[in-house]
């Protein structure tokens, strides 16, 4: 009688240990989303993440963007020219791009590079007593380092994703034009006729704002919730990279259901 | 030695219990803290000394039980409205606790730029009084990262009395401090509290140095106030657990031993293992 019981009574605290941190999160989500005026209310905040989240990224997306779009270009031609249709290389990569691999290898690479450091800042804040002294100083956590960081990421995210489509585009032009031969006229036109403002750039968009919210909310809450020691700090950090992995996989595959 | 009615308390602790997961860190603790003086709580590590700091400050709820800080319920009170006492509650933590992306002067000027709206050239003098006040003008343009942890204190100190609070708490002022940095700390608690007409409230285990300013201590043990009173009182004291911990004894009502089995039993256990 006593293993069904103890069964049963385990399966029970872990359903309401998982419903307790999601509640968790979601309080802290609201709570953040509640403050974000105040975000951009103070403009030299938001820079600073702008820079640190933004600008800091910018090399890991360029080169990241350049060598995705070269590897697509010379992937698709291998299957395109055995239908003769090696013009539509150009098609093929804008909108793989500006579709999927944009948004989600942005993300995913968003989520490493600044996810991470988002994390590993805020856990040691919280460690070395700083936000418990903003606290003490009567300014809010949430208006003054958790919002402007959301904010920046919102901003920050669609226009890495943005540039990592621009760098693609022009790493395939180079590989299917500048070596394999495709004429760049039809390279172009392909582009132009296939490519829809509204269905693809504008859905592109919206993904990234979705991943950016994600990760961001992940890293912030990680770092708050890490226990403030080195190992804590360290564990809250893998778990950002993962959970906002997942987390953007599993969310583009919602969104592109819903958007194509 | 019971605890003593105290004319005007500024802050009262009634019926405090507090846990932490399974384990009572308080249970039923009350003390009252006077205005106007420098009260020391003292205890040994791990009863939770930080831990009632921030139960006052409202950074921890308690399990029951209330704090009364100038007449007001610390855990009653709205987020806007406890932002507004903790503008007359300064604190210096064990750490510092600064801004590691601003230099010192930034550090100081922090709390007055969030509060207030006044230009450069009121705040500036402003924050070079403080500075001058704690000896560290001349490190104004320091980054946290440059300054030594006694320095660090003096910045964090600068800026809890930067918005002219009433009650500044101290968490372990002395901990980890050079003999010249600790005398310099001591001095300026004083001092501050003297210029400033502050209450004081600092937690702390370094006995010496703290009965040297204190005028009121209560020792904290297991979750309850075992004694208070002047340092005097407790020097003259005739508890053996006052004892001991003042005069630092390695025996006593405090024992040597983590609780443990039979010390021949334990031994005679491993020599039959083997």
């Amino acid at each position: 009688m006593q293993m069904p019981v103890n069964f049963l009574a385990n399966i029970g605290s872990l359903v309401i240990g998982l419903l307790q941190s999601i509640g968790k999160a979601l309080f802290f989500m609201t709570s953040i989303i509640i403050v974000m005026p105040y975000a951009i209310k103070r403009f030299n905040l938001l820079l600073k993440q702008i820079y640190f989240l933004g600008v800091l990224s910018l090399p890991i997306i360029l080169t990241a963007g350049f060598f995705v779009g070269m590897v697509l270009s010379l992937q698709g031609y291998l299957v395109l020219v055995d239908f003769n249709s090696e013009e539509a290389v150009g098609s093929m990569t804008a909108l793989s791009l500006i579709r999927e691999l944009g948004p989600v290898v942005t993300g995913l690479l968003f989520a490493g590079r600044a996810g991470s450091a988002l994390t590993a800042e805020i856990g040691l804040m919280r460690s070395t007593e700083q936000i418990s002294a903003l606290e003490m100083m009567a300014v809010d956590p949430n208006k003054f380092v958790y919002a402007p960081r959301l904010a920046a990421s919102i901003i920050v995210l669609p226009m890495l994703s943005m540039i990592f489509v621009a760098v693609g585009i022009i790493g395939s032009y180079l590989i299917s034009v500048g070596w394999l031969g495709v004429y760049d006229g039809f390279f172009w036109t392909q582009m132009q006729t296939h490519v829809d403002w509204n269905n693809d750039v504008i859905n592109g968009i919206i993904k990234s704002i979705f991943f950016a919210v994600l990760v961001a909310l992940v890293s912030l809450f990680q770092g708050v919730n890490a226990i403030p020691t080195s190992e804590g700090v360290s564990r809250a950090t893998t778990k950002t990279v993962v959970h906002s992995s997942l987390g953007i996989l599993g969310l583009d595959f919602l969104l592109t259901v819903l958007m194509f | 030695m019971q605890n003593k009615s105290i004319s005007n308390p500024i802050i009262e602790v009634k019926n405090l219990t507090f846990s932490r997961g399974s384990r009572k860190i308080f249970n039923n603790l009350s003390f009252s803290i006077p205005c106007g003086k420098i009260t020391a709580i003292m205890g040994p590590s791990g009863t939770g000394k930080t831990t009632i700091l921030k139960l006052i400050a409202g950074q921890l709820k308690p399990d029951r039980g209330q704090v009364l800080v100038k007449g007001l319920d610390v855990h009653k009170l709205k987020r806007q409205k406890l932002y507004e006492l903790r503008r007359v509650m300064g604190m210096l933590f064990q750490s510092g606790a600064l801004l590691t992306d601003l230099n010192v002067f930034e550090n100081v000027a922090f709390p007055l730029r969030e509060h207030t709206n006044l230009p450069n050239e009121i705040l500036s003098p402003l924050i070079k009084m403080k500075l001058q006040a704690v000896g560290l003008r001349g490190a104004q343009k320091l980054m946290p990262a440059e300054l030594s942890g006694g320095m660090a204190r003096r910045v964090a100190l600068a800026r809890a009395i930067v918005l002219d609070p009433e009650i500044v708490f101290y968490d372990e002022p002395f901990a980890g401090q050079d003999p010249i940095s600790m005398g310099v700390l001591v001095e300026l608690i004083q001092k501050l509290n003297q210029s400033l007409k502050l209450t004081s409230v600092v937690v702390s285990h370094d006995v010496d140095e703290v009965l040297s300013i204190a005028e009121y201590v209560c020792i904290l043990s297991e979750g309850k106030i075992v004694a208070s009173g002047t340092p005097e009182d407790l020097l003259n004291s005739n508890s053996d657990y006052v004892n001991q911990f003042i005069k630092g004894y390695a025996d006593g009502p405090v024992s040597f031993h983590f609780p443990a089995k039979n010390y021949v039993e334990d031994l005679k256990d491993n020599a039959n293992a083997s």
